[in-house]
């Protein structure tokens, strides 16, 4: 954990040293395409498969409900 | 100056109509999971998302699955067949000005043998002129385990999650975000069916109550020339029980309304728990039946279809989309099955008045 907290702090530390990209050169970034969860139900629709088909979960910005995944 | 005050009082009183005005947004969604080892789950959800004032947000959403299963598990364990079905109602509000956002929410999810409570409270700013965006959330859950038709048997499970998040606008065309992700499990964590015989005795699986849970993801989305972005992950996972894992996903997306297509390909491998063994010659303190703890890799390939408009009859924006993934599944230690394939697909539909 403290290794990961290290490789985020470092990324953080060099994505705030500059300003790359002014307000109006935003016009391709508001697209949907270039949005990390463009839709929020439709990412939990798929990981909720991942989730209770896979050993691993987590990472990817959805909390829902538990449940034995019918295993 | 009168001039310039009745500029401002326009615009003044612009902005105020605006910002009072309210926005809903109701959102469904159906979709199906069919597989080789004779389950199928059928999930729908509906719900709206509410603006109020431009900067307070509220949302609703119910969710079913219907699951029908007869894998190797369950015929395994002399139960032939088995449906349930899981409801799941969550609800979120909270202050989102755009730029800023601290949303809390609740959700609580019912089946035959499982009940969960689900609190949790995400935040977000945007810092060196939106090129920055920080978020995270803390959440925690609260289970209640019970085995159907089994009087006596009642465990329990509390997850402690945490996310941490920075997106980064690298370029005009280049978006990154590292994210990790750290949950913390403590209780019943195993099937409440799942048995083998080992010494002529039927024994119950059991792993270690506390679980550490952590990832780590990395993105770049890409924009070229032609209407077309690249958006490509990384995600490295490992926990307590020794399962460590990789996935790696691209996604091809078009844009050119009202049109989208996309085509995901994702890929994941993983290790088994270090307690996890194909067969158990005698009992063991901790001992694992499941195929998820084993080791194994697996692919999902598939296209996405949206259409979308920005007025549609009675609608400010109207979307749909349809999508369908194929996977395969290959396990390297588990007899009872050594491949699963199957498709998953889901069809949903948004509009905004």
């Amino acid at each position: 954990m403290k290794r990961a907290l290290l490789v985020f702090g470092v990324a953080l530390a060099t994505l705030s040293g500059c300003v790359s990209v002014q307000p109006w050169q935003r016009g391709i970034q508001a697209k949907r395409c270039m949005k990390i969860n463009p839709d929020a139900t439709a990412t939990a629709f798929e990981q909720h498969v991942f989730e209770y088909r896979e050993g691993s979960a987590g990472g990817y910005e959805t909390v829902g409900g538990s449940g034995c995944g019918c295993n | 100056v009168r001039l310039q005050l009745r500029l401002c009082g326009g615009a003044l009183l612009f902005s105020l109509t605006a910002a009072a005005e309210p926005t809903v947004l109701p959102a469904t969604r159906a979709g199906i999971y069919q597989d080789s080892d004779h389950t199928t789950i059928l999930t729908a959800s509906a719900g709206a998302t509410g603006t109020l004032d431009d900067r307070y947000r509220v949302g609703v959403r119910y969710l079913v699955d219907v699951v029908s299963s007869a894998s190797v598990d369950v015929v395994s364990q002399a139960t032939g067949t088995f449906h349930d079905v899981r409801h799941d109602i969550s609800m979120s509000g909270g202050y989102d000005d755009g730029s800023r956002s601290l949303i809390a929410g609740y959700s609580f999810s019912t089946e035959n043998d499982w009940t969960s409570h689900n609190v949790s409270l995400a935040g977000s700013h945007d810092l060196l002129e939106r090129n920055l965006t920080l978020s995270g959330s803390l959440a925690f859950q609260s289970n209640a385990i019970t085995r159907a038709n089994s009087i006596g048997f009642a465990e329990s499970l509390k997850s402690y999650l945490a996310n941490l998040a920075a997106s980064y606008t690298l370029s005009e065309r280049d978006l990154v975000q590292v994210a990790l992700a750290s949950s913390l499990h403590d209780g019943f964590q195993s099937s409440p069916y799942r048995y083998r015989t080992i010494d002529d005795v039927s024994e119950l699986e059991r792993y270690p109550e506390e679980r550490l849970r952590q990832a780590l993801v990395l993105r770049h989305h890409h924009y070229f020339t032609g209407e077309w972005a690249l958006r490509n992950h990384a995600r490295l996972y490992a926990d307590t029980y020794g399962v460590e894992s990789l996935t790696l996903g691209s996604e091809a997306a078009w844009e050119r309304a009202p049109f989208e297509w996309s085509l995901a390909l994702r890929g994941y491998g993983q290790t088994g728990a270090r307690f996890y063994r194909e067969q158990y010659a005698q009992p063991e303190r901790y001992m694992s039946f499941d195929k998820e703890l084993s080791p194994f890799v697996d692919v999902f390939l598939g296209p996405t279809f949206a259409y979308q408009r920005a007025a549609l009859g009675p609608f400010s924006s109207f979307r749909v989309d349809a999508r369908v993934s194929g996977f395969y599944f290959r396990f390297f230690e588990f007899a009872a099955l050594d491949e699963r394939w199957g498709v998953v697909a889901d069809i949903g539909a948004s509009a905004t008045f």
